[in-house]
């Protein structure tokens, strides 16, 4: 799994024309409609969007936990209808499992997917060292704090050496100055571990400063409405936030967001 | 006690990093107060009880009949002198065979039964036609289905041990499969439909199954009079079915708290057994 780290050329994700519809009360309701996008080895993307746009159900239909009513979705060729190790997925709420320990629960991917030489008990030691929490390892997830939980999800997800990383929006919970760090410390480890990265927010701040590429979307039902390039350079830090380009960008996506937050509100309401 | 963090290399919450150094005589001297209360609260009982008697009380419920406790202490006194073991160990023995095969059976058809539609179809049926059946009712067949009487006071004692388990193990599979976050986080990290079940299902549904087990415990010594009237020599329960057929009050009492005081027991060894599967939970009562 290590050359892939080196190569980069495993996490390519297509999105080829999907659509994802569920029914409510006899109705076919469109959470998607036909969104094409490719993201790329590596990149770091953030699909950007209010409430009820349907981007949670694009990273579901890309973890194969949802599958689309037509069209397809494909890591590196091989078209996704099930949740696989490939993708690392990283929730919303606290997803640990409260019965294992920390360290249980960074070890219980890589003690079901054995490959390579490592243990799983190394891949845990290793991953607590990287998120600074080695000294919680035998402690049980509710007696951390929730940034400190999420820092364990975040490795959970990678402890299996995926080759994407998906993320929904994983900060939400937190308070604004743990999430600031939490967001310094993921453009960290995704340095690291060059992998690709799909991460979705309501958050327009934290979509600049993350991304290589903002997909903004649209809502009822959900569309990319702009594929927008972030070209603020790298590494990026709290100078990067003072920026006049962050600035600029920012509003881009604010007024973009806007006019679409004031028409799902008004769909809401009819 | 006030804390139940049982992590034990856990120095994270105070309480807990306090409680493992804590001498036994410290934990009595904290906990003197609940202990203190706990007494107070029997000894009134009793005081209410044996007033009730003295005043011969008598209205709705006629207490001129029933013993006083002092007589039932008496009648407790000629039961130890009397050879009690025989009876004691005839009954435990009972109970806890009922109760190990109600558990293996419960726990076992539950999990089945609470992950599986197909096997819920064939199964639940019948046995939710049977679970409201009384133990007293399964007394006929139960000596003309088994071998001798001791197998058929088995019986019994399973019956009252294994619908608690069964219906909690059932219901707390169902709960944990509703949760579809803790399912989807195995997915995605690559377990199979084996795996989910026994790293994730099982040990959710835990604390549902460990509260089947206490109610279980609870119930099959529930069901050691009605299994013991078939008894013919031995038991508590046999005891106190006799007493009552030749009218001597106070054993009956007497049959009635040893019951009650072993079932309490049983279940609280149950309850600290099971709890100790369950490491993770802190469980804080202080103001909820």
């Amino acid at each position: 799994m290590n050359q892939n780290v080196l190569t980069r050329t495993k996490g390519k994700v297509v999105i080829d024309n999907i659509s994802i519809s569920y029914s409510s009360r006899n109705e076919q309701i469109y959470a998607l409609k036909d969104i094409s996008a490719t993201i790329n080895p590596g990149e770091f993307v953030c699909i950007l969007g209010p409430s009820g746009c349907g981007k949670s159900s694009l990273l579901n239909g890309i973890a194969g936990f949802v599958n689309p009513s037509n069209g397809k979705i494909s890591l590196d060729n091989k078209e996704i209808n099930k949740p696989s190790p490939e993708m690392g997925m990283v929730f919303q709420q606290y997803s640990l499992y409260p019965w294992k320990t920390v360290k249980e629960n960074i070890s219980f991917g890589p003690s079901i997917n054995k490959k390579g030489d490592e243990s799983p008990e190394e891949i845990a030691a290793k991953f607590l060292d990287m998120i600074g929490l080695s000294k919680y390892a035998n402690h049980y997830p509710n007696e951390l704090s929730g940034g400190m939980q999420q820092r364990v999800g975040i490795a959970r997800a990678l402890a299996n050496y995926p080759d994407v990383l998906l993320m929904d929006e994983p900060f939400g919970a937190l308070d604004s100055q743990t999430r600031i760090i939490m967001q310094e410390n993921l453009l960290k480890i995704w340095r690291e571990f060059k992998i690709t990265v799909v991460f979705v927010t309501h958050d327009i701040d934290e979509a600049v400063f993350l991304a290589d590429r903002i997909l903004l979307m649209s809502t009822l039902p959900g569309k990319i409405k702009r594929d927008l390039k972030i070209d603020l350079p790298r590494p990026r830090d709290k100078e990067t936030t003072d920026s006049k380009r962050f600035i600029e960008l920012r509003q881009i996506c604010h007024s973009l967001i806007r006019e679409e937050s004031i028409k799902a509100f008004e769909k809401q309401n009819q | 006690m006030t804390s139940t963090n049982v992590s034990s290399k856990s120095n994270f919450y105070f309480k807990s990093f306090k409680k493992e150094r804590l001498m036994l005589w410290e934990l009595i001297r904290i906990n003197s107060k609940t202990y203190t209360r706990k007494l107070i609260s029997i000894i009134l009982f009793f005081l209410l009880w044996e007033f009730l008697c003295w005043i011969d009380f008598n209205f709705i419920i006629n207490f001129v009949f029933v013993p006083t406790p002092v007589e039932v202490i008496n009648a407790f006194i000629q039961f130890i002198n009397d050879s009690p073991w025989v009876h004691f160990k005839a009954s435990i023995l009972r109970v806890i065979g009922g109760f190990i095969s109600g558990s293996i059976l419960g726990i076992f058809v539950g999990l089945l039964i609470g992950s599986s539609k197909i096997l819920e179809d064939l199964l639940a049926t019948p046995l939710e036609l049977l679970r409201p059946i009384p133990a007293v009712a399964w007394i006929p067949l139960a000596i003309l289905m088994f071998p001798d009487a001791e197998s058929g006071m088995y019986y019994i004692t399973f019956v009252g041990a294994f619908y608690p388990i069964l219906i909690s193990t059932q219901k707390a599979v169902e709960n944990s499969l509703s949760d579809r976050l803790m399912i989807r986080v195995g997915q995605s990290l690559g377990a199979n439909s084996f795996q989910l079940f026994k790293d994730i299902i099982v040990p959710s549904s835990l604390p549902g199954i460990s509260a089947g087990l206490v109610i279980g415990m609870g119930n099959a010594w529930f069901c050691l009079v009605t299994a013991e009237i078939i008894a013919g020599r031995f038991g508590i329960g046999y005891k106190t079915w006799e007493s009552y057929v030749i009218s001597e009050y106070p054993p009956i009492v007497m049959g009635m708290v040893l019951i009650g005081l072993m079932g309490a027991f049983s279940s609280f060894i149950v309850l600290k057994i099971t709890d100790s599967f369950m490491p993770w939970r802190t469980i804080s009562k202080d103001g909820i």
